[in-house]
């Protein structure tokens, strides 16, 4: 059961808003204005353009008060808990360290080791250290066991089961052992748990909205499209096995709007490098004029990000089964595609292949659950007009 | 006789503003019974009663010898009812509004409703929101008496008509019932009107039925006298005296207002040392007034 | 009795449903103006999906909140002159009360499926002008149907209301007030936070009526005209 910030948090966020709008009347001669309000125009100097920039600061300021607040929650439920009466106990599975309460201590041990076993058995690590975990069944979703050093939390809420029990305890092991992979072609591929929830509905409808025909071809079948727009082509990332001409233009424009340049036509309002480059990319001058826009790192703009190509890691490791983190993750020079592929134990084309058609089988049901719907209605219907039947006949005083 | 209405003892009250009690009335099937009371004494929550739409706080209330609201809806398919205020919808004409009234009655009559259309001179086609408060009048007979009811009951029918428009209402209504002898329950406080048609009537006044007889005993019944020298303590007499008042403040000789007097009482009053001078008949409107006076306590002389 | 009784109200809400059933065929045709020009195969589906779907999205809030207004207008309009004119008429029909409120009922929601008829014509023309990228589909039965049963949901929750005296009206408007007082103190009682209710009595109730299994509930499903 979730819970709303408290009304500390609440009233300190309320203030942030009057802060802001303070700020906002303040400026509003000037020159300060939030993101992505008015065009770009041939007066704006380069210090104008960056006083819009500043103004990102603000809303930095915000999220670090949003922060507070949150972590206020968690003063509180521990104090909640501090409240309660509890002892806890600690539990070793492998090289992990597990903090728990007592009366959670055998089902811990139990879920941890069948998990290590099934999912990351065999696996020694490159730098093995005191992985410390803390695990809860409890009713409510912050976690307030105390443990040094910062641990791995996991929450199970009474009401789930075994084996979404089990799928939570892999994910928080998957998030510590993804360390591992941390300077290899595979993690910087990755750059997340693998083991990271992502229904297969919404890698569909993700895929569906990427705004890039490289994943539209993906979609129709074509697998060496689907590995080019996984990042694992054999070229590298290019941009354009990813999109269109047309697809990098609204991207880069999109990019700019974004840090408050929004972009019509006319004359550059800069007058460089950057402003020449801009020109050309709307302009359309020629098809790769918008690449320069995109940024140095292809994986910011890549059609589907990194949750999406957990998928792909997650059904490496699925298929592989037992030893398949191992493979993963024993190599630091392999290649991503190599290292997935071994992983799977199987070609990556199979393995892309396996995932395209899993991505498509999997395409959700938009109007799913309309029949349930229908017949709750007319519950209801029904219910009312019952209710209008009761119309008394006493009507005058 | 069998009763079309029987209310008896019936209590009902709105607040402390106004209250109606023991109210017991009898109209006999058959009949065309006035209902009449001044403005307030509480005609129309009586009406109201009976036909379902108030609950009393105390007695019963029978249509037909059916309780009421027990059995409200075959009483009300056999009640044409048209009430004080127009409750017709303004947004329909004539013909849709004689369609849907038609529906909810199954003996319906379509060629009395035709003829009916034609004699009150309405336009079948005219919107009722235009309508004249007459021509809406007569709608509302048309709908009460197309539906062959053997109950008519309508409050203040002629309310605001002109004589000509109250006219064609009530011949309407005298040949509905000498055609089906049904019972008519009319209530206005337009006496005169009254007294043409009705063969019973029934007085309230403050929310109490004042009397409830037929009309010939009710119009003949009371008689305005002039008496001399009566004495000032009266013994029993064998007529009800309403009211007496000395003429011109001195004197001996009085105007008596008397109910039930029949022509060889003057012996009676000769008998107590008075003189009778003379004996004049009041009208039903006379007759309704000194009715309401003796009924109300600072007005009461008699005994 | 139906049939005069569909007419009556027909007569007095004509011109109110009118512009509502243009509203309800014009409401998908623009939701997919000027989308999807770009015929299949070119290279700009990609960004047409995408932009279809945003465009849906955008227009998405409007198809409830035009069930509703439906709903809310008939189910008003139904109860208006027996209220002006103090129910009289009705009482002396012979007719049991449940009976008159029934026929009334069905009246208004034989009334309430005209727009939501008009939608569906508008959504099938709508559907068939815009040609969808691969990945995408129309939904336009889907569609139609949510909007019947929205509508007949808001229609019959207001009839229900109105048909009742004003003593009743009085004690819901009373019951949803002290709803939402206690929504708005109930965020500073702390013994609220641990109770069922939760930190937030308003927003438990809301959450209760706008998601299963409450009335309300299916204003607040897939409403897209085009998905996935």
């Amino acid at each position: 059961m979730s819970r709303r910030p408290p009304t500390r948090g609440r009233t300190v966020l309320a203030g942030a808003w009057t802060g802001r709008l303070l700020l906002a009347a303040m400026s509003a001669g000037g020159a300060l204005t939030l993101p992505g309000v008015s065009p770009v125009s041939a007066q704006e100097t380069e210090a104008e353009l960056l006083r819009r920039i500043d103004s990102l600061t603000v809303l930095a300021g915000e999220a670090a008060i949003a922060a507070q607040a949150a972590r206020d929650a968690r003063a509180k439920a521990e104090a909640r808990l501090a409240e309660a009466e509890y002892s806890l106990d600690t539990v070793r599975v492998a090289d992990m360290t597990i903090v728990t309460r007592e009366s959670d201590a055998a089902e811990a041990r139990e879920l941890f080791t069948e998990v290590w076993n099934e999912s990351f058995g065999g696996y020694r690590s490159r730098a093995p250290g005191n992985r410390t975990f803390t695990y809860l069944r409890a009713a409510y979703t912050v976690d307030p066991i105390p443990a040094r050093p910062p641990a791995e939390r996991v929450v199970v809420p009474t009401w789930q089961s075994r084996s979404q029990a089990k799928a939570r305890v892999r994910s928080a092991i998957g998030q510590v052992l993804a360390e591992d992979l941390g300077g290899s072609p595979v993690g910087a591929w990755l750059r997340r748990n693998p083991f990271s929830d992502r229904a297969p509905g919404d890698v569909y409808r993700q895929m569906v909205l990427a705004r890039s025909s490289g994943v539209e071809r993906c979609l129709a079948g074509d697998v060496p499209s689907c590995t080019a727009a996984l990042g694992l082509g054999p070229d590298g990332n290019t941009v354009s096995a990813w999109y269109s001409p047309e697809e990098r233009r609204v991207r880069a424009l999109e990019g700019l709007e974004r840090v408050g340049l929004h972009v019509t036509s006319g004359p550059s309002p800069v007058g460089d490098v950057f402003g020449s480059a801009l020109a050309r990319c709307v302009d359309r001058a020629t098809p790769d004029a918008c690449d320069a826009l995109l940024g140095g790192d292809p994986d910011s703009f890549a059609p589907l990000p990194f949750s999406v190509r957990a998928t792909l890691a997650n059904l490496a490791l699925e298929r592989g089964g037992r030893g398949a983190w191992t493979r993963l993750a024993q190599d630091p020079s392999m290649a991503a595609g190599e290292a997935l592929a071994g992983a799977a134990d199987s070609s990556l084309e199979e393995l892309v292949s396996d995932w395209r058609a899993w991505v498509v089988e999997s395409r959700p049901e938009a109007q799913a659950g309309l029949g349930g719907d229908s017949v709750l209605a007319l519950v209801w219907i029904l219910f009312f007009a019952a209710l209008a039947t009761r119309s008394t006949r006493w009507r005058f005083a | 006789m069998s009763n079309a209405i029987q209310l008896s003892d019936v209590g009902w009250r709105a607040g402390s503003s106004f209250e109606l009690r023991d109210v017991s009335l009898n109209v006999p099937t058959g009949s065309i019974y006035g209902f009449l009371g001044p403005n307030g004494s509480g005609k129309t929550t009586t009406i109201r009663l009976f036909m379902g739409m108030l609950k009393p706080d105390r007695g019963s209330i029978s249509i037909f010898g059916r309780p009421v609201p027990r059995d409200m809806k075959p009483i009300l398919a056999r009640v044409g009812y048209v009430p004080e205020r127009p409750h017709v919808y303004p947004s329909l004409t004539v013909a849709e509004q004689v369609r849907y009234h038609s529906s909810f009655f199954r003996l319906w009559d379509e060629g009395w409703a035709k003829e009916l259309t034609g004699r009150l001179g309405l336009d079948p086609d005219q919107k009722i929101a235009r309508m004249s408060k007459g021509e809406t009048g007569k709608l509302l007979l048309l709908l009460a008496l197309s539906q062959r009811p053997d109950l008519l009951v309508l409050d203040e029918p002629t309310d605001g008509l002109d004589p000509v428009v109250r006219r064609d209402v009530m011949s309407a209504v005298l040949d509905y019932v000498s055609q089906t002898s049904a019972t008519v329950f009319i209530s206005s406080h337009l006496v005169h009107e009254l007294e043409r048609i009705c063969d019973w009537v029934g007085v309230m006044d403050g929310g109490q039925l004042v009397a409830e007889l037929p009309m010939h005993r009710f119009k003949n019944g009371i008689k305005r006298l002039r008496v001399a020298d009566a004495p000032h303590v009266l013994e029993e007499l064998p007529f009800v005296v309403l009211s007496r008042q000395s003429d011109n403040g001195w004197g001996s000789t009085e105007t008596w207002i008397v109910r039930g007097w029949e022509a060889p009482m003057r012996y009676e009053l000769e008998g107590v040392g008075a003189t009778l001078r003379d004996v004049v008949d009041l009208d039903l409107e006379e007759s309704f007034v000194e009715l309401l006076r003796s009924s109300r306590p600072s007005t009461r002389h008699g005994s | 009795m139906y049939q005069p009784m569909l007419y009556l109200h027909w007569k007095q809400i004509r011109l109110v449903l009118l512009p509502f059933m243009v509203a309800a065929f014009a409401l998908p045709l623009v939701t997919v103006a000027g989308l999807g020009g770009a015929p299949a195969g070119t290279t700009e589906t990609a960004l047409n999906a995408y932009a279809i779907v945003e465009m849906v999205r955008f227009w998405l809030p409007v198809f409830p909140a035009l069930a509703a207004a439906v709903g809310i207008t008939l189910a008003l309009s139904a109860w208006n002159w027996d209220h002006r004119l103090g129910h009289v008429y009705a009482l002396s029909l012979p007719l049991s009360r449940t009976e008159y409120a029934l026929l009334k009922m069905g009246a208004g929601a034989t009334l309430a499926m005209l727009p939501g008829i008009a939608l569906w014509l508008g959504a099938h023309v709508a559907s068939a002008a815009v040609a969808l990228p691969p990945g995408l589909h129309a939904y336009p039965n889907q569609l139609a149907l949510r909007f019947a049963l929205a509508t007949l949901i808001s229609y019959s929750v207001l009839f229900a209301m109105a048909s009742g005296t004003v003593k009743t009206s009085m004690w819901i408007l009373a019951g949803v007030s002290a709803v939402v007082v206690l929504g708005i103190l109930g965020t500073d009682w702390t013994f609220l936070q641990d109770s069922a209710l939760g930190t937030d009595p308003l927003q438990t109730v809301i959450d209760w009526l706008m998601q299963g299994p409450g009335p309300f509930e299916i204003f607040t499903t897939n409403w897209s005209l085009i998905d996935v």
